[in-house]
């Protein structure tokens, strides 16, 4: 698999504290990446390492197989933490500036990627009076000027009303289909991301939990009932002969799964005590994502 | 490279402060001549009235600025040059150039230069470069608007052969200096990130360091005088048409080294830190 972003024990240093902790991570050329965690986490570090902003303190990190990062950044765009735009300049001119920077010879490709944003209607406003959204919107117009092939965002929906949000993950969504830009996305809001991203990373206290394919993540969120048992084998056995399913799998050894909506938990209970295998707990269980992400990412407990 | 500079420029020209200062810049120039003229005006009274009493005596009677102006040797050229004493230009490029580079920072936007791979050091430079330009551009206007009005009112001056090739240096040296002050403000304003803080420091140097400088010479006895290298004392001392030779050379040696390290330790500074 050809990989856009590989990291490799990546860790960042502040005032003595990890920020970012060794973190190896993987994004594929084509994938939505979505990077999850709370405030403080490590997220907008980790982009600002591969953005070239922050020096690594060890690890490393490639960049479409190469490690001349400079020469691959030009391939990259970016959002990170708040919108970087010159307030007394108008979103074109704002563009514009871009342009020249990047060196672009189309000089209407400042005029396409505000329509791509939806902001051709701001005239001779200067950036200073534009609301949050509008500023978003901007940014993520900076950022996709040139063409990039990677595009790293952090936070780019914040400050977008509903329809704003939609368009962006349209937009999104329609870069990544048509054109195969890899994104590395990250987001609080959940909900958003689940729709968006290919598979997910979970990083909390600057260390990187769990990471896993959008599939994956349907497969430990499904509704299921959870029965722990002191002999699964056992176990296992009876509910395929007493429910015909083999819908189910095992965890640890002795905690039983059974995915379905029409497993009788009562009748289960009866049975597996009458075979003489004790049931230490029985309960339904399925986490929404939010639940899922809110138990890895440390409990209760929001920064 | 060349995309760094021209959206530098790009931004220089769509810069309020830049046309504002400019415009002041000009402006300056012009009070300069205004005062001078007032005080040749003064001059001549009081010249006129000890030759009104010459001339009760016999004597030809004259009260005119004109005649003030030649005693005092004022022209369009040495108007032009007399701009570069005193700090009006020095002022004007640490106000500019303390807000253009910290303003990078304030807004956020030095990301999007730095993220695109476009090296620290070219981007230094060429923030530096345009701040040169933009200092250049001040500094023109003052001696544009000084000198026109200075020759309207007393004539041009002089310009032989061998003095137009002496003041030509002279103007060269002048702008190799503020040249290199911008480049020391651009330091300061890298150091610190924000235009307030870069505007008071670079104030307080302007205004402090000459007499921090001087201790040097307390020190060593009058063996060591680094006041005489400092960047506005080197431009006050060659302030006038045709300088003193070696007060040019030491001007020359101190413009071209503090360019020099203050490009370089900012080059290194902006390298280093995070952002």
């Amino acid at each position: 698999m050809e990989y856009a972003l590989r990291t490799n024990a990546l860790t960042k240093v502040y005032h003595g504290k990890n920020a970012v902790s060794k973190v190896t991570m993987n994004v594929g050329r084509g994938e939505i990446y979505g990077l999850i965690g709370k405030n403080g986490a490590g997220k907008t570090t980790l982009m600002k390492m591969i953005m070239g902003l922050a020096a690594p303190g060890t690890g490393t990190i490639e960049l479409f197989g190469s490690t001349s990062l400079d020469e691959q950044r030009k391939r990259l765009g970016c959002i990170i933490e708040s919108p970087a735009l010159y307030p007394y300049m108008t979103a074109l001119q704002n563009l514009e500036n871009h342009r020249i920077l990047l060196g672009l010879p189309d000089k209407g490709a400042p005029v396409k990627a505000l329509q791509a944003v939806g902001l051709t209607y701001t005239g001779k406003k200067t950036v200073k009076h534009f609301s949050m959204g509008m500023k978003q919107r901007l940014s993520i117009a900076m950022a996709l000027l040139g063409n990039p092939d990677f595009l790293v965002l952090d936070e780019p929906i914040n400050g977008l009303d509903p329809t704003g949000i939609r368009d962006v993950r349209d937009l999104l969504l329609k870069l990544n289909k048509e054109d195969g830009i890899t994104i590395l996305i990250s987001s609080h809001i959940l909900g958003e991301l689940y729709k968006i991203a290919t598979c997910y990373g979970i990083l909390n206290d600057g260390m990187l939990v769990e990471e896993f394919t959008k599939d994956e993540l349907e497969l430990r969120c499904r509704r299921c009932l959870k029965v722990e048992v002191d002999d699964a084998k056992q176990a296992c056995i009876l509910i395929e002969e007493l429910f015909h399913t083999r819908d189910y799998d095992v965890l640890d050894g002795h905690i039983i799964r059974i995915f379905g909506q029409d497993i009788d938990s009562g009748l289960l209970n009866k049975a597996l005590t009458g075979s003489g295998i004790t049931v230490k707990t029985i309960q339904s269980s399925g986490e929404d994502l939010e639940g899922y992400f809110m138990e890895r990412m440390g409990g209760t407990k929001h920064a | 490279m060349h995309n760094l500079i021209r959206s530098e420029l790009y931004k220089l020209f769509h810069s309020r402060s830049f046309w504002t200062l400019l415009i002041i810049s000009a402006v300056t120039g012009l009070i300069i001549v205004l005062i001078f003229q007032g005080m040749m005006t003064l001059t001549a009274k009081d010249s006129g009235l000890n030759r009104m009493g010459a001339g009760q005596n016999g004597f030809q009677i004259s009260v005119s600025g004109s005649d003030a102006a030649d005693d005092f040797n004022i022209s369009g050229i040495s108007l032009m040059m007399e701009t570069f004493s005193g700090n009006l230009y020095q002022t004007l490029i640490l106000i500019f150039t303390s807000i253009f580079t910290a303003m990078e920072f304030s807004h956020g936007t030095v990301r999007n230069t730095v993220s695109r791979g476009l090296g620290r050091g070219r981007i230094y430079l060429a923030k530096y470069l345009c701040n040169a330009a933009a200092s250049l551009l001040f500094t023109f206007a003052a001696m544009a608007t000084s000198f026109a009005a200075a020759s309207v009112l007393w004539g041009t001056g002089p310009i032989t052969g061998s003095f137009a090739l002496t003041l030509l240096q002279t103007i060269l040296v002048q702008l190799l200096l503020l040249a290199a002050y911008s480049g020391v403000c651009m330091f300061i304003a890298i150091l610190f990130r924000s235009s307030g803080g870069a505007v008071a420091l670079n104030f307080c140097l302007l205004i402090f360091l000459p007499s921090l400088l001087s201790l040097s010479g307390i020190f060593t006895g009058g063996r060591l005088q680094l006041e005489r290298y400092w960047l506005v004392n080197c431009a006050s001392s060659i302030a006038s048409p045709a300088p003193d030779a070696a007060a040019l050379c030491t001007a020359v040696i101190s413009g071209v080294i503090t360019l020099l390290l203050s490009v370089f330790l900012g080059v290194f500074c902006f390298k280093k830190r995070d952002i």
